[in-house]
Protein backbone atom coordinates (compact mmCIF):
# COMPACT_ATOMS: atom_id res chain seq x y z
CA UNK A 1 0.00 0.00 0.00
CA UNK A 2 1.40 3.38 -0.92
CA UNK A 3 1.67 5.99 1.82
CA UNK A 4 -1.19 8.04 0.37
CA UNK A 5 -3.42 5.33 -1.05
CA UNK A 6 -6.04 5.83 1.65
CA UNK A 7 -6.23 9.61 1.39
CA UNK A 8 -3.88 12.15 2.90
CA UNK A 9 -0.33 10.94 3.39
CA UNK A 10 0.53 9.67 6.83
CA UNK A 11 2.25 12.24 9.00
CA UNK A 12 5.68 11.64 10.47
CA UNK A 13 6.89 13.62 13.48
CA UNK A 14 10.55 14.63 13.06
CA UNK A 15 12.46 16.11 16.01
CA UNK A 16 16.07 17.25 15.67
CA UNK A 17 17.71 20.45 16.85
CA UNK A 18 20.11 20.36 13.91
CA UNK A 19 18.54 22.34 11.03
CA UNK A 20 20.62 20.52 8.43
CA UNK A 21 19.60 17.04 9.53
CA UNK A 22 16.02 18.13 10.16
CA UNK A 23 15.67 19.49 6.64
CA UNK A 24 17.34 16.44 5.16
CA UNK A 25 15.15 13.98 7.03
CA UNK A 26 12.04 15.95 6.12
CA UNK A 27 13.02 15.74 2.46
CA UNK A 28 13.52 11.97 2.66
CA UNK A 29 10.14 11.63 4.37
CA UNK A 30 8.42 13.67 1.65
CA UNK A 31 10.20 11.73 -1.07
CA UNK A 32 8.93 8.52 0.53
CA UNK A 33 5.39 9.87 0.20
CA UNK A 34 4.73 10.86 3.79
CA UNK A 35 4.12 14.26 5.36
CA UNK A 36 6.79 15.43 7.82
CA UNK A 37 5.94 17.57 10.83
CA UNK A 38 9.21 19.02 12.10
CA UNK A 39 10.14 20.37 15.51
CA UNK A 40 13.41 21.67 16.90
CA UNK A 41 13.62 19.97 20.26
CA UNK A 42 12.22 17.27 22.48
CA UNK A 43 9.99 19.52 24.52
CA UNK A 44 8.22 20.73 21.39
CA UNK A 45 7.78 17.13 20.25
CA UNK A 46 6.10 16.20 23.52
CA UNK A 47 3.91 19.31 23.37
CA UNK A 48 2.63 18.28 19.94
CA UNK A 49 2.13 14.66 20.99
CA UNK A 50 0.03 15.77 23.95
CA UNK A 51 -2.60 17.19 21.62
CA UNK A 52 -2.07 15.08 18.53
CA UNK A 53 -1.46 11.34 18.52
CA UNK A 54 -2.24 10.91 14.84
CA UNK A 55 1.26 10.25 13.58
CA UNK A 56 2.17 7.22 11.55
CA UNK A 57 5.67 7.22 12.98
CA UNK A 58 8.18 9.47 14.73
CA UNK A 59 11.86 10.12 14.07
CA UNK A 60 13.87 11.54 16.98
CA UNK A 61 17.44 12.61 17.42
CA UNK A 62 18.89 11.11 20.57
CA UNK A 63 20.57 14.25 21.89
CA UNK A 64 18.37 17.35 21.85
CA UNK A 65 17.94 20.40 24.09
CA UNK A 66 15.43 20.26 26.96
CA UNK A 67 14.37 16.65 26.43
CA UNK A 68 16.35 13.90 24.77
CA UNK A 69 14.93 11.45 22.27
CA UNK A 70 15.09 8.52 24.64
CA UNK A 71 13.08 10.43 27.25
CA UNK A 72 10.35 11.21 24.72
CA UNK A 73 10.10 7.52 23.88
CA UNK A 74 9.84 6.58 27.55
CA UNK A 75 7.04 9.12 27.90
CA UNK A 76 5.27 7.80 24.79
CA UNK A 77 5.40 4.23 26.04
CA UNK A 78 3.56 5.20 29.19
CA UNK A 79 0.62 6.78 27.37
CA UNK A 80 -1.86 4.45 25.76
CA UNK A 81 -2.68 6.73 22.84
CA UNK A 82 1.01 7.18 21.98
CA UNK A 83 2.14 3.59 22.49
CA UNK A 84 1.14 2.58 18.99
CA UNK A 85 3.49 5.10 17.28
CA UNK A 86 6.70 3.44 16.13
CA UNK A 87 9.84 5.50 16.71
CA UNK A 88 13.08 5.68 14.76
CA UNK A 89 15.96 6.86 16.89
CA UNK A 90 18.80 8.68 15.14
CA UNK A 91 22.17 9.37 16.66
CA UNK A 92 25.71 10.24 15.67
CA UNK A 93 26.95 8.23 18.63
CA UNK A 94 28.33 4.79 17.91
CA UNK A 95 28.20 3.17 21.33
CA UNK A 96 26.27 -0.09 21.31
CA UNK A 97 24.97 0.69 24.77
CA UNK A 98 22.96 3.56 23.32
CA UNK A 99 21.27 1.17 20.91
CA UNK A 100 20.46 -1.17 23.78
CA UNK A 101 19.14 1.72 25.88
CA UNK A 102 17.01 2.94 22.97
CA UNK A 103 15.38 -0.43 22.43
CA UNK A 104 14.80 -0.86 26.15
CA UNK A 105 13.09 2.54 26.20
CA UNK A 106 10.83 1.45 23.36
CA UNK A 107 12.49 2.58 20.13
CA UNK A 108 11.53 0.53 17.10
CA UNK A 109 14.49 1.28 14.84
CA UNK A 110 17.95 2.56 15.72
CA UNK A 111 19.59 4.53 12.93
CA UNK A 112 23.21 5.62 13.40
CA UNK A 113 24.27 8.75 11.52
CA UNK A 114 25.31 9.04 8.79
CA UNK A 115 22.61 6.95 7.13
CA UNK A 116 21.41 6.87 3.56
CA UNK A 117 18.08 8.04 2.22
CA UNK A 118 17.28 4.47 1.28
CA UNK A 119 17.92 3.23 4.81
CA UNK A 120 15.52 5.78 6.23
CA UNK A 121 12.94 5.17 3.51
CA UNK A 122 13.19 1.43 4.09
CA UNK A 123 12.74 1.87 7.82
CA UNK A 124 9.66 4.02 7.31
CA UNK A 125 8.06 1.74 4.76
CA UNK A 126 8.75 -1.29 6.94
CA UNK A 127 7.15 0.32 9.98
CA UNK A 128 4.21 1.81 8.16
CA UNK A 129 3.40 -1.13 5.91
CA UNK A 130 3.36 -3.28 9.01
CA UNK A 131 0.94 -0.89 10.60
CA UNK A 132 -1.25 -0.85 7.51
CA UNK A 133 -1.50 -4.65 7.56
CA UNK A 134 -2.27 -4.98 11.23
CA UNK A 135 -3.94 -1.64 11.86
CA UNK A 136 -1.50 -1.15 14.69
CA UNK A 137 2.12 -0.18 14.14
CA UNK A 138 4.64 -2.40 15.81
CA UNK A 139 6.35 -0.91 18.82
CA UNK A 140 8.67 -3.87 19.12
CA UNK A 141 12.20 -3.57 17.80
CA UNK A 142 11.64 -4.82 14.31
CA UNK A 143 14.66 -3.47 12.57
CA UNK A 144 17.94 -1.81 13.30
CA UNK A 145 21.06 -0.67 11.59
CA UNK A 146 23.28 -1.57 14.44
CA UNK A 147 26.53 -0.77 12.71
CA UNK A 148 27.70 2.62 11.61
CA UNK A 149 27.19 3.20 7.91
CA UNK A 150 30.42 2.51 6.03
CA UNK A 151 32.36 5.64 5.09
CA UNK A 152 31.21 7.07 1.85
CA UNK A 153 27.71 5.72 2.08
CA UNK A 154 26.08 7.96 4.61
CA UNK A 155 23.49 10.63 4.23
CA UNK A 156 22.50 12.05 7.57
CA UNK B 1 48.33 18.50 9.37
CA UNK B 2 47.10 15.54 7.40
CA UNK B 3 47.93 14.72 3.83
CA UNK B 4 44.33 15.26 2.84
CA UNK B 5 44.41 18.81 4.06
CA UNK B 6 47.63 19.51 2.19
CA UNK B 7 46.05 18.24 -1.01
CA UNK B 8 43.03 20.46 -0.39
CA UNK B 9 45.28 23.50 -0.59
CA UNK B 10 45.94 22.72 -4.23
CA UNK B 11 42.33 22.37 -5.27
CA UNK B 12 40.82 25.00 -7.51
CA UNK B 13 37.49 25.26 -5.74
CA UNK B 14 36.24 27.75 -8.29
CA UNK B 15 36.15 25.37 -11.21
CA UNK B 16 36.02 21.94 -9.65
CA UNK B 17 32.51 20.49 -9.18
CA UNK B 18 31.84 17.93 -6.48
CA UNK B 19 31.66 14.88 -8.67
CA UNK B 20 33.04 11.42 -8.10
CA UNK B 21 35.45 11.91 -10.96
CA UNK B 22 36.61 15.31 -9.79
CA UNK B 23 39.89 16.20 -8.22
CA UNK B 24 38.04 16.75 -4.96
CA UNK B 25 38.01 13.01 -4.53
CA UNK B 26 41.68 13.40 -3.76
CA UNK B 27 40.94 15.61 -0.77
CA UNK B 28 39.97 12.41 1.02
CA UNK B 29 39.75 13.46 4.61
CA UNK B 30 38.44 16.97 3.93
CA UNK B 31 35.26 15.89 2.15
CA UNK B 32 33.59 12.55 1.70
CA UNK B 33 32.34 13.16 -1.80
CA UNK B 34 30.24 9.98 -1.86
CA UNK B 35 28.33 11.10 1.22
CA UNK B 36 27.82 14.53 -0.29
CA UNK B 37 26.58 13.19 -3.61
CA UNK B 38 24.39 10.68 -1.78
CA UNK B 39 22.31 13.65 -0.64
CA UNK B 40 20.81 13.73 -4.10
CA UNK B 41 18.95 10.52 -3.19
CA UNK B 42 16.81 12.66 -0.93
CA UNK B 43 15.91 15.24 -3.59
CA UNK B 44 12.18 15.51 -4.10
CA UNK B 45 11.21 16.00 -7.73
CA UNK B 46 9.93 19.49 -8.48
CA UNK B 47 11.31 20.99 -5.27
CA UNK B 48 14.28 23.40 -5.04
CA UNK B 49 17.78 21.91 -5.13
CA UNK B 50 18.08 20.14 -1.77
CA UNK B 51 21.87 20.32 -1.73
CA UNK B 52 21.80 24.09 -2.17
CA UNK B 53 19.30 24.36 0.68
CA UNK B 54 21.43 22.14 2.91
CA UNK B 55 24.56 24.13 2.09
CA UNK B 56 22.71 27.34 3.01
CA UNK B 57 21.56 25.87 6.32
CA UNK B 58 25.03 24.57 7.14
CA UNK B 59 26.71 27.83 6.16
CA UNK B 60 24.38 29.68 8.51
CA UNK B 61 24.51 27.16 11.35
CA UNK B 62 28.15 26.06 11.46
CA UNK B 63 29.65 29.46 12.36
CA UNK B 64 27.17 29.76 15.22
CA UNK B 65 28.18 26.36 16.54
CA UNK B 66 31.87 27.14 16.08
CA UNK B 67 31.40 30.36 18.04
CA UNK B 68 29.70 28.36 20.80
CA UNK B 69 32.65 25.97 20.89
CA UNK B 70 35.13 28.86 21.01
CA UNK B 71 33.13 30.61 23.71
CA UNK B 72 32.89 27.44 25.81
CA UNK B 73 36.62 26.92 25.42
CA UNK B 74 37.37 30.48 26.51
CA UNK B 75 35.31 29.86 29.64
CA UNK B 76 36.86 26.40 30.04
CA UNK B 77 33.33 25.04 30.16
CA UNK B 78 34.14 21.59 28.86
CA UNK B 79 30.59 20.26 29.10
CA UNK B 80 29.30 23.11 26.92
CA UNK B 81 32.22 22.61 24.57
CA UNK B 82 31.39 18.93 24.13
CA UNK B 83 27.70 19.67 23.54
CA UNK B 84 28.51 22.25 20.88
CA UNK B 85 31.06 19.97 19.25
CA UNK B 86 28.49 17.18 19.16
CA UNK B 87 26.06 19.45 17.35
CA UNK B 88 28.54 20.48 14.68
CA UNK B 89 29.63 16.87 14.28
CA UNK B 90 26.16 15.72 13.27
CA UNK B 91 25.55 18.28 10.54
CA UNK B 92 29.11 17.95 9.22
CA UNK B 93 28.81 14.17 8.99
CA UNK B 94 25.51 14.56 7.16
CA UNK B 95 27.11 16.66 4.44
CA UNK B 96 30.30 14.63 4.16
CA UNK B 97 32.54 17.18 5.86
CA UNK B 98 34.64 14.39 7.21
CA UNK B 99 37.58 16.32 8.64
CA UNK B 100 35.32 18.68 10.57
CA UNK B 101 33.32 15.70 11.81
CA UNK B 102 36.49 13.97 13.03
CA UNK B 103 37.83 17.04 14.80
CA UNK B 104 34.48 17.58 16.51
CA UNK B 105 34.45 13.96 17.56
CA UNK B 106 37.91 14.37 19.02
CA UNK B 107 36.86 17.48 20.93
CA UNK B 108 33.78 15.69 22.20
CA UNK B 109 35.58 12.57 23.33
CA UNK B 110 38.80 14.02 24.75
CA UNK B 111 39.27 13.94 28.48
CA UNK B 112 39.46 17.17 30.40
CA UNK B 113 43.19 16.81 30.74
CA UNK B 114 43.62 16.16 27.02
CA UNK B 115 41.53 19.19 26.22
CA UNK B 116 43.43 21.43 28.55
CA UNK B 117 46.66 20.33 26.92
CA UNK B 118 45.65 20.26 23.26
CA UNK B 119 42.29 21.97 23.07
CA UNK B 120 43.55 25.21 21.52
CA UNK B 121 45.33 23.37 18.73
CA UNK B 122 42.30 21.20 18.02
CA UNK B 123 40.02 24.18 17.96
CA UNK B 124 42.30 26.11 15.61
CA UNK B 125 42.37 23.13 13.24
CA UNK B 126 38.61 22.84 13.46
CA UNK B 127 38.13 26.49 12.55
CA UNK B 128 40.51 26.18 9.62
CA UNK B 129 38.85 23.02 8.31
CA UNK B 130 35.43 24.53 8.71
CA UNK B 131 36.48 27.52 6.62
CA UNK B 132 37.75 25.19 3.89
CA UNK B 133 34.54 23.19 3.87
CA UNK B 134 32.46 26.32 3.59
CA UNK B 135 34.63 27.46 0.70
CA UNK B 136 34.02 24.17 -1.12
CA UNK B 137 30.31 24.46 -0.40
CA UNK B 138 30.16 28.05 -1.61
CA UNK B 139 31.61 27.10 -4.96
CA UNK B 140 29.43 24.02 -5.26
CA UNK B 141 26.40 26.15 -4.47
CA UNK B 142 27.33 28.63 -7.17
CA UNK B 143 27.93 25.88 -9.68
CA UNK B 144 24.54 24.33 -8.99
CA UNK B 145 22.67 27.60 -9.20
CA UNK B 146 24.35 28.36 -12.50
CA UNK B 147 23.48 24.89 -13.71
CA UNK B 148 27.12 24.00 -14.28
Amino acid sequence: MSPSSVGAPQRILVADDDPVVRHLVASVVRRAGYAPVTVEDGREAVRILQSDAGFGAAIFDMMMPHLEGIDIIRHMRTEKRLMRIPVIMMTSETELKLMKDSFEAGATVFLPKPFTALQLQFSLSMLLSKSSRTGRPSTKASGAFGARTPPGKGLA
Amino acid sequence: MSGGVEVADNIDHGTCPLTRASALDTTGEVMDVAVFLGLEEAQVEGEPDLIVELIDLYTEDAPRRLAAIRSAWAARDLAALRRAAHGLKGSSASLGARQVEMLCDKLERSSGEELLQGGEMLLTRLERESTRVRLVFAHERGRRLLGG
